[in-house]
């Protein structure tokens, strides 16, 4: 039987409900700020953005001259990082106003813009930014059938990361070689999945790090379920999965079934089990984000991948690794699961299929936005990320990486800037970015709508099989089963499959 | 014969209608703003339960009544399953413990004669600390396998490092010790009030009879104590039933699934998941399990007291 209700009336007549209650019990009005008679009756025009705690305070600091020189006022609302993806999630779905500008996960970009929730980027705006100079990678997801609806602020990726130190070692790499039959490389690491697994292993288990204790590992992997566990998995699966004559990744884009059970994700799965059991620190299994940087630039293991591995390592209040680091794109592999063929292809070079893990921030302006705000709003946005903007955000401790051409070949500003990278780290990480964003291989993040379902459906059984409580074929097995039952709540697999080709800019 | 009017007084004099009226005017609102805070939010999740309702469905779905297809499948779900014996495993741990100490430590403290009022402060203080918090400073500090205090105590004195957090079993015990750390303080403060409810003539009237002191502890203390404790103990078994902040916290319902609660499962569904649906009749399944279980519990409890 179907009601007459549809889902948003439904879910209007819930937020009418909450908003009476509220009325009721404050006694004051909640008018969208800026609207109406209240608007009206202020001189002064209030620009209200939303977005995470700590990359919007260093936004309010920058814009604030510029708010107060034009007479405006801005208010922000500080949010933690799930709480902000939550928020605008809700708010996209009740149809209801949280801010006039707000700072969104792009992953989120098929459930924001398909509730018709943003403005279109107007074309003046694209030019005053140079729009042209920002890197397809990151142009992809600004956009939605060709439209573009936001505006770059991060280009959010996994960097590889070393010690180059240990690697050019001569002592040390005589050993490693005696072992494994090749040298380490302080050029550029790990080149594959498989030499990783060998330096994981090798710098397990004694005193590389001359401290007295045994506490050095091989590497440290973000792995906590409900933390970052999604990243962590795909930026190790996808040099496997991810076929370079193969758009897909995470889903069919014929059939919209799930991949995720394949054998180039259970391959893995099965070394990552193994390689954060036996050579990470203690509790590796269930380290965070937060965790897995600390063990690196705490200098207890050799080599990780993390966002922002490169600007944390240079901090000597978070490092003591300043200078000793090395960054490369994320290792590939000779073998690489063709799931087409259903047959493993292999590569004399190896194949990379770099992860643009969480594929960035972006700025984006609410379809609720306020007539009255409507030009201050823009302005705000583009004097934001217009380039010289970018350049002062990325390169400085902000927590936002490099999206343009131009931030490419700023090595100076990295070198010497607030980061203080120096010359050679700061080449080695914008390569590293270039590398990544421009890769045409690279693998977009899940974007195609649901992602936070599919997110928790992967993270449980992968986390499962981190814990013995799976092998990793069955707990693939759960998640592919997941994705699928996901995929048909959703509107069903070639419904999934059309937003997926969508995301890829198909 | 005329007779003069006679006057009688009036049975609802006109101070008490107006007094009357304003009963209403002052009572109305507030039972109007109860009933749309709760009755309005409690009838649609209800009636969310039998729809298909999703909050991130890209397209223009209608939500569709599908009748018990949620329950349907919350009774074939063994992932949902899982959650629920977790929250059993975690409750069974955790109020005994409770009951246990807070029974130990409040029969000491009715004993002593100084210091009662530091200590009943002291006992107070767990209860004020928010869980997050002490999930982060207990939990995941003293916990952290790696440079954890606990650990490094444990290897200090030549024993392996447990692995609080990265074990199915010690990670439910590393959620357990907290929980205990902090809700033992609410049995000992309820028991010790019990405690001092008790008549002390009674138990000088039990010695002069020749009872001992168990004697005494067993006929005359635990029957005045019962009422008070189990009302302590349904209100501990509710929260134990509903937790969820330490397990955010702390393991985030892992390693694989095996810290994660229904309250934390219902989250992940509705709030995070955007499935209305099936989180709504999670919600009011455990409603209900908490329900007969409540009421369960009170007739029994009345029953055994003597009471029915």
């Amino acid at each position: 039987m179907e009601s007459k209700v549809s889902r948003r009336q439904f879910l209007r007549l819930v937020g009418g409900a909450a908003g009476a209650a509220a009325l009721a019990a404050c006694a004051a009005p909640m008018a969208p700020a800026g609207s109406g008679e209240e608007a009206m009756s202020t001189e002064k025009i209030v620009i209200r953005y939303a977005g995470l705690d700590g990359m919007g305070a260093r936004v309010e600091a920058f814009m604030l001259p510029w708010v107060e020189d034009n007479g405006y006022e801005l208010e922000r609302g500080a949010f933690g990082q799930q709480e902000l993806t939550d928020k605008i999630m809700q708010s996209v779905a009740t149809d209801t106003y949280l801010a006039d500008i707000f700072q969104f996960p792009s992953n989120a970009r098929a459930d924001v813009i398909n509730a018709g929730a943003l403005q279109e980027i107007p074309q003046e705006v694209l030019e005053a930014i140079d729009f042209e100079d920002v890197l397809p990678g990151i142009v992809n997801t600004l956009s939605w059938e060709g439209k573009i609806y936001a505006l770059p602020y991060d280009g959010d990726i996994h960097y590889y990361s070393f010690r180059k130190d240990l690697f050019a070692n001569e002592d040390i790499n005589s050993r490693f070689k005696d072992s494994y039959g090749f040298d380490l490389s302080p050029d550029t690491g790990a080149v594959t999945w498989d030499q990783w697994r060998n330096i994981c292993e090798f710098f397990s288990g004694w005193d590389w790090n001359e401290n007295g204790e045994e506490d050095d590992f091989g590497a440290a992997c973000m792995t906590k379920r409900g933390d970052t566990l999604w990243w962590g998995f795909n930026s190790r699966a996808t040099a496997y999965a991810k076929h370079p004559d193969d758009d897909a990744y995470f889903i069919d884009l014929d059939t919209g079934e799930a991949r995720l059970n394949n054998p180039g994700f259970v391959r893995a799965l099965t070394e990552w089990v193994e390689e954060m059991q036996n050579w990470a620190p203690p509790g590796g299994t269930n380290f965070t984000y937060g965790d897995s940087l600390n063990a690196m630039n705490g200098g207890r293991v050799a080599q990780t991948y993390n966002w922002d591995a490169v600007t944390s390592a240079t901090s000597p209040e978070t490092s003591v690794i300043q200078g000793l680091q090395g960054y490369n794109i994320l290792p590939g592999s000779h073998e690489v699961f063709n799931s087409k063929s259903g047959e493993w292809d292999y590569f004399d070079v190896p194949s990379h299929a770099p992860f643009h893990a969480f594929g960035g921030w972006v700025i984006a302006v609410s379809a609720q936005v306020d007539e009255l705000a409507y030009d201050a709003v823009w302005g705000f946005v583009t004097h934001l990320t217009k380039p010289e903007s970018g350049l002062a955000f990325v390169t400085d401790l902000t927590g936002a990486s490099p999206y343009r051409f131009s931030q490419m070949e700023a090595v100076e500003e990295f070198a010497t800037g607030p980061l203080q990278l120096g010359e050679e780290v700061a080449m080695d990480y914008l390569n590293a970015a270039r590398e990544t964003l421009d890769h045409p291989n690279a693998v977009t993040d899940q974007a195609f709508g649901g992602w936070v379902q599919y997110r928790d459906a992967l993270e449980l059984g992968v986390s499962k099989a981190l814990a013995n409580e799976l092998p990793p074929q069955d707990a693939l097995d759960e998640v592919a089963a997941a994705f699928n039952e996901i995929s048909e709540r959703m509107g069903g697999l070639q419904h999934q499959a059309e937003l997926y080709a969508r995301t890829l800019g198909k | 014969m005329a007779t003069e009017p006679q006057i009688y007084p009036s049975k609802r004099p006109r101070f008490e209608i107006r007094d009357n009226l304003w009963k209403w005017i002052f009572l109305v609102p507030a039972v109007a703003i109860i009933l749309i805070l709760l009755a309005v939010p409690v009838l649609w999740t209800l009636y969310a339960a039998f729809t298909d309702l999703h909050l991130y469905r890209i397209g223009d779905f209608d939500t569709k009544f599908v009748g018990l297809a949620n329950f349907e499948k919350l009774l074939s779900n063994r992932s949902f399953w899982r959650t629920a014996r977790n929250t059993v495993v975690f409750m069974l741990g955790v109020v005994p413990t409770q009951l246990i100490i807070g029974l130990t430590v409040a029969l000491a403290l009715n004993n002593i004669t100084r210091g009662q009022k530091l200590f009943r402060t002291w006992f107070l203080m767990p209860l004020m600390v928010s869980p997050v918090v002490v999930s982060f400073i207990v939990g995941r500090m003293l916990f952290q396998e790696d440079i954890g205090p606990i650990n490094d105590i444990l290897r200090s004195f030549g024993f392996e490092g447990v692995p609080w957090l990265t074990s199915p079993t010690w990670a439910m015990v590393a959620l357990m010790a907290i929980d205990v750390w902090q809700w033992s303080s609410f049995m000992i403060l309820m028991l010790l009030a019990a405690l001092q409810g008790v008549p002390p003539d009674l138990h000088e009237a039990a010695r002069v009879d020749g009872a001992n002191q168990l004697q005494a502890f067993w006929r005359i203390t635990v029957p005045l104590i019962m009422p008070i404790t189990m009302t302590a103990l349904l209100i501990r078994i509710i929260d134990a039933f509903k937790v969820v902040e330490i397990i955010m916290v702390l393991t985030g319902g892992g390693p694989g699934q095996a810290t994660e609660s229904v309250t934390l499962a219902i989250y992940r569904t509705g709030v995070k998941g955007g499935d209305l649906a099936f989180g709504s009749s999670q919600a009011y399944f455990l409603l209900i399990v908490l329900m007969i279980f409540g009421g369960a519990y009170l007739v029994l409890t009345r029953r055994a007291m003597g009471k029915d």
